[in-house]
Order: structure tokens, then C-alpha cells, then sequence
């Protein structure tokens, strides 16, 4: 559940993962690259928005306005790529902040990838035990590239909270 | 001339690094300790580093003066703001031996002074707003010297009449300004303006003119050589503003007519020639809705909006500058007017707040491109937005054969338009294009207190934003320290090579 502020109090949204992207009502959003996004509504054709998350806020272009929305409840968030182990986007690994057979707590940093000037935390999906390490510092990887196995001490993608 | 040095930071000084990489010749950019790495720096043939952080750092002469001895430059090109107005700082590059690409000191002071360019215009026949200069001493701190001026200002107001604007002579920018509706306000200020003049400029003389409402700002660009021509290049329509700085700008004006024009044009190369004027200039008037015109200054450099006029006239303002600096003739033909051209200026501002500056990572910076369109910067996606400088990022110029088509392209270019990660004034110029006043074309000066006396308020976003946004909620944060903090070496030194 991702919560925004609102001008009267908040607005509540839920992202359903599906098929490599989510969905939201009769609304379908595809990530297209870092920062591109599409999305369609009923058969509609698609159409392409603008968004990126710095810190506590999400800034967006769609249907050529800016809005900036503001999260409520700020913090890490799991990464909702599937498996949540897997590259965000092709870029470096700049650090690797495990070894097999860590104890790891779903929200916790894993790696850290860079990609045109961003940085990126790879985080836990899950409660878990690393299993492996696929990558090195310096290593350049590709958009869903696994990074990381994990094997989960539950069932529940706690990422999707 | 073979380099030049560009004495100005932002988008001005890459247009006019530009210019020169054109002309064939070497540019030299200057940057402050805090701008290492900014757009200009890299543009340039080389750039020379100055001492201190911020904007003062672009205003020591003596520094620019060195650095350009430094670096082998042999002219000056100081842009806007900053030197360009300071008669003094011209006077030391030619004392140094370099060219000055500008007027000469003496026009420069001559229209710096607002009283004086005031009696040289009307001595020219150039037509004056309806006011009276006042032979005032330039301290005034004693109070029987004050109730003297107080004395022969209120002689001169009953002549001119109320409403009536005090000015400070030495004044711009809004600074040693007041309105004056009745008798019983002058006092007050007087003692105000000659106050704020003296902090600000030393110089506490002031003038009144009449205060004209509903107005229009109009100006005219105007082009001198040394071989003895001057030509003007058509007109600007400037009226929309905001805290007296203007944020959108058209060619031609959609007051104008061509008898208007031709007596506006002539009455602007009246103003130039009568200080001797070379290079680029622009002569500012008030426009009443009668077909009544009045000089208001005379501003000595290249101007923020002279993009439209170059878009309408086919005229490359700056190129004919550094021609005229080398001594050559202009290369400008009859003046044709072609389409319509309009420029918008975007500040890192928040028009929902009082247009107060705002500041942050410009983390995605996508300018509009295609037919007609002009986007001029000093910044790209990945720089900082400090609150150091002018808040001005980019103007954007389109170019379109009729007002209304000019008026399309500048809202689908506004559209197209992707600013994430610092706050603009983008969405409030979107919707300043569908204001009837500007769709018709019949825009004064306090247009935007008017129509927004609460302010400006954002959009709402739809269902289909929030959904896009929850999903990119779910995404890592993006990265904003790559300015201040490289998390690899490399990205800042491949910044500073060429």
C-alpha cells in the first residue's frame, strides 16, 4: 500500500504486481526504463508518463503536468522487481553488502547499482539467508540480471506490504 | 580579434560561447569556485576559474580583467546583468587593451542615469513620460535638506498630477520606486525611496513621472555600427510580469500597426544616436492604449528576450555584436518581419508560493524539441539547482508563421516539457497561455496580479497519476548527490574535460 498526502488528509493506492508490471483497478503501468512509465486504462491506448522517487517525495509528468506527491509513510521499501534480487535496470554494481549465508531482513540493502548518474539499492524482499552471490563490485549487469539468491525464511513478500 | 571572454555564467554565457565557436573564434568561459563543472565551462575553448562562491565572484573586474590577460583573450563579451551596465568595468578592458564588446563608458552612463537619459531623450525629440526632474542634492541626510526636496517635490507633483511614480535616479529594478496616489502619501515616499536609493546606490535623487495604468511594455530593439549606421530591428511586447521581471515576451507586439512601428523605430535610432550608441541595445517604452508612446530607459546590452527578435528578423543579434566589436560593418538588411515568435522564461520558482525561488536536483531535465522550437540553457539533467544565482534555468522561444499557431507550439512545447526533482513555474505558464488577455493579445503589466490575486494553485492529479506514482514510489530513491559527492571518480573528472 503506497500512501500520498493529499490537500485534505492522504490518498491510498495499491500496486498489484502482474506479469512484469503492476495493476491498479481497470489501470495496467509498465516501467519502461529509469525514470519512463506506461500506462493504459480499459483498452485505451497506452500513454507515457514521467516519475521518479527522490527521498520522501515521487515527482511525475503525465499529460504534461508536474506533480510532486509526498509519501505518508517514508522509509525503505522492498523492491518490487520479482524475486526482488534482480537488476532494477542495466547499469555497475557499486557495492555489494552481503556474503552467502547473511541473515537478512526484508527491506535491507543488498546491493547498490549505479545507472546515468543514479543510484540504486537492491533490497531484500523478504526475510532470508543469502544463498549466493552472482556479481562483484565493478560488475556491469543487465536489466533483470539476478544478483542475488535468497532463500526465504517466509512465504509472505513482505515488499508488497 | 581572436578570443573571447565571456565575463557571465547560465544560459547567457553559452549562447555567447556559441556565438563565437560560429564566428571561428575562441571563447574563454570564467566560472566561480561553486559552478566547477557548469554548462558554460564546458562549451568554451578554455575556462579560467575565479576566486569565491556565488554571484560576487562574477562581479570582480579586476579578476575577469586578469584572467583574460591570463588566457591570452583579447576582448569581452559581459552578456546581461553582472559588469554588463557598469561604465567603470568597460573603461578598464579598454584601459587593459582589450576590446569592450559593448557601448562605449560614456553611453553607458549616460542612459545608467536615469534622470540624465531622461533629459538627453527629450532633447533628442524623443518623446518622455510626463514627469519633472528635480535638482536635488545626492545625500539628503539632513532633515532641512529633506523638507528643501520635499518642498520642490510637491511643487512638482501638483504639475504633473496624481497618480505619479517617485524614482530614484540611480535606480532599477524596482529598488528607490513608489506610488504616489494623493498629497498626503509624498512625504512618506519620499523618505522611503530617497532611503532604499541611498542604501542601494549612494544616490538619493529622485524624479517623478506620471503613474500610466494599463499600460504596455514595449521595446525596441536597435543595432549600431561604427560606420555610422543605426537600425532598429522591430519591437518586443513584454507586459506579462511578475514582481516587475518579465515572463513572457512576443514579436511583433499585438498592439502594433506599421505607422506605430515606424515612429516607435525612429524614436528609439533618435535615442541611440543621440549618446553615440554602438553594438546592441534596447530602448524601452511605455505603450498607452490611445497610440501615446514614452521612452522609459535605454538598457546598454544584450537583452534576456532578444531570442524572439532574432526568430521574427532572421538577425543574429550576438553574432552582429562581436562583428561590430571588430570594427567590421553589420551585416543587416531591411528590416522584414517574419511570423510570430514568442519566449517564455522558466525559473526554478514556486508560483504556488509567491514565486518564491525554489532549489534541488534537476533529476530529470527533458527541453522540448521539434518544429519552431528554441530552448536556451545553462544547465542539463544531473545538475544542482542552488539558491546562489538568478533563478532563471532556460527561455524557451518558438516560432510559428501566424500569433495564434506561435501560441500552439508554445503550449504543446510546454507540454512536451519534463522538469522532476525542483519545482518551475512550467505548469503556471501552461495555464498563463489560455488567459484570454493572452490568447487576444491585450496584456498590460499587472495582468498576473490581477488574474491571480490568491496566487496560483497546482493541479490535481488524476487516478491514473497517483497509480503511475504509487508504482514508482515502490522504486529505489534516485540518486541526488552526484554534484556534490561523486560516488565515482570519474563522473567529475570527465566534467572537466573538453
Amino acid at each position: 500500500m503506497v500512501e500520498f498526502r493529499a490537500r485534505e488528509g492522504s490518498v491510498e493506492v495499491q500496486p498489484i504486481p502482474n506479469d512484469g508490471g503492476w495493476v491498479i483497478g481497470s489501470l495496467r503501468v509498465t516501467r519502461l526504463d529509469d525514470v519512463r512509465w506506461s500506462f493504459e486504462e480499459d483498452g485505451a491506448p497506452p500513454r507515457i508518463a514521467y516519475a521518479v522517487r527522490i527521498r520522501d517525495d515521487v515527482w511525475l509528468h503525465v499529460d504534461g503536468r508536474v506533480h510532486r506527491l509526498n509519501l505518508v509513510e517514508a522509509g525503505a521499501r522492498g523492491s518490487t522487481e520479482e524475486g526482488g534480487c534482480t537488476a532494477p535496470m542495466p547499469g555497475a554494481v557499486l557495492e555489494v553488502l552481503v556474503d552467502v549465508g547473511d541473515e537478512v531482513l526484508a527491506g535491507s540493502p543488498l546491493v547498490v547499482m549505479e545507472a546515468m548518474k543514479m543510484e540504486h539499492r537492491v533490497l531484500a524482499p523478504a526475510n532470508g539467508t543469502v544463498a549466493a552471490v552472482h556479481v562483484e563490485v565493478g560488475a556491469r549487469v543487465q536489466q533483470g540480471q539476478t544478483l542475488i539468491d535468497l532463500d526465504s525464511n517466509t512465504t509472505e513478500d513482505s515488499a508488497q506490504r | 580579434m581572436r578570443s573571447v571572454l565571456v565575463a557571465n555564467r547560465g544560459e547567457i554565457a553559452c549562447r555567447v560561447i556559441r556565438a563565437c565557436t560560429e564566428a571561428g573564434l575562441d571563447s574563454v568561459a570564467v566560472f566561480a569556485e561553486d559552478e566547477a563543472g557548469a554548462l558554460h565551462t564546458e562549451l568554451a575553448t578554455r575556462a579560467v576559474g575565479l576566486t569565491g562562491q556565488g554571484p560576487s565572484a562574477y562581479l570582480d573586474g579586476e579578476a575577469i580583467i586578469a584572467a583574460a590577460r591570463a588566457s591570452g583573450a583579447d576582448a569581452v563579451h559581459p552578456g546581461f546583468g553582472f559588469l554588463s551596465e557598469r561604465a567603470d568595468f568597460a573603461r578598464a578592458v579598454m584601459e587593459a587593451g582589450l576590446v569592450w564588446i559593448g557601448p562605449s563608458p560614456e553611453a553607458i552612463e549616460r542612459m545608467g542615469d536615469k534622470m540624465t537619459a531622461r533629459i538627453t531623450m527629450r532633447d533628442a525629440g524623443v518623446p518622455v513620460i510626463p514627469g519633472c526632474e528635480l535638482e536635488t542634492s545626492t545625500t539628503g541626510e539632513e532633515e532641512r535638506d529633506f523638507q528643501s526636496v520635499l518642498a520642490s517635490v510637491r511643487l512638482a507633483a501638483e504639475n504633473v498630477g496624481y497618480p505619479l511614480l517617485l524614482k530614484a535616479s540611480a535606480g532599477g529594478g524596482g529598488k528607490g520606486m513608489r506610488e504616489v496616489h494623493s498629497e498626503a502619501q509624498l512625504e512618506d515616499a519620499l523618505r522611503s525611496a530617497r532611503r532604499e536609493a541611498m542604501t542601494a546606490f549612494g544616490d538619493g535623487r529622485v524624479y517623478i513621472e506620471r503613474l500610466l495604468r494599463k499600460a504596455r511594455h514595449v521595446e525596441v530593439q536597435v543595432l549600431a555600427d561604427g560606420h555610422g549606421r543605426t537600425v532598429h530591428l522591430g519591437e518586443r511586447e513584454c507586459s506579462i510580469q511578475r514582481r516587475h521581471q518579465k515572463v513572457f515576451e512576443e514579436s511583433p507586439s499585438p498592439a502594433m500597426n506599421a505607422d506605430l512601428r515606424a515612429r516607435m523605430g525612429a524614436a528609439a535610432v533618435a535615442a541611440a544616436t543621440a549618446v553615440d550608441y554602438v553594438g546592441a541595445g534596447t530602448v524601452e517604452f511605455l505603450l498607452e492604449e490611445d497610440g501615446t508612446f514614452h521612452f522609459l530607459e535605454m538598457n546598454t546590452r544584450i537583452q534576456v528576450e532578444h531570442p524572439i527578435t532574432e526568430a521574427v528578423t532572421g538577425v543574429d543579434l550576438v553574432a552582429e555584436q562581436l562583428r561590430i566589436a571588430s570594427g567590421e560593418a553589420m551585416q543587416v538588411g531591411d528590416l522584414h518581419l517574419q511570423g510570430h515568435a514568442i519566449e517564455v522564461r522558466i525559473y526554478a520558482e514556486d508560483p504556488s508560493n509567491a514565486f518564491l525561488p525554489s532549489i534541488g536536483p534537476l533529476a530529470v531535465f527533458r527541453p522540448p524539441t521539434g518544429p519552431g522550437v528554441r530552448f536556451d540553457t545553462g544547465v542539463r539533467e544531473g545538475d544542482v539547482v542552488s539558491p546562489s544565482y538568478d533563478p532563471m534555468l532556460a527561455k524557451l522561444v518558438v516560432h510559428a508563421p501566424s500569433r495564434r499557431q506561435a501560441l500552439a507550439r508554445m503550449r504543446r512545447a510546454l507540454d512536451d516539457f519534463v522538469v522532476l526533482g525542483t519545482t518551475t513555474n512550467v505548469g503556471f505558464l501552461r495555464d498563463l497561455l489560455d488567459l484570454s488577455e493572452v490568447v487576444n493579445g491585450t496584456t498590460y503589466t499587472t495582468l498576473i496580479d490581477e488574474v491571480f490575486p490568491a496566487g496560483w494553485t497546482p493541479p490535481v492529479p488524476s487516478t491514473a497519476a497517483l497509480a503511475v506514482a504509487a508504482c514508482a514510489a515502490s522504486m529505489p530513491t534516485k540518486s541526488t548527490s552526484s554534484n556534490s559527492a561523486p560516488s565515482s571518480p570519474f563522473i567529475s573528472v570527465a566534467r572537466r574535460l573538453p
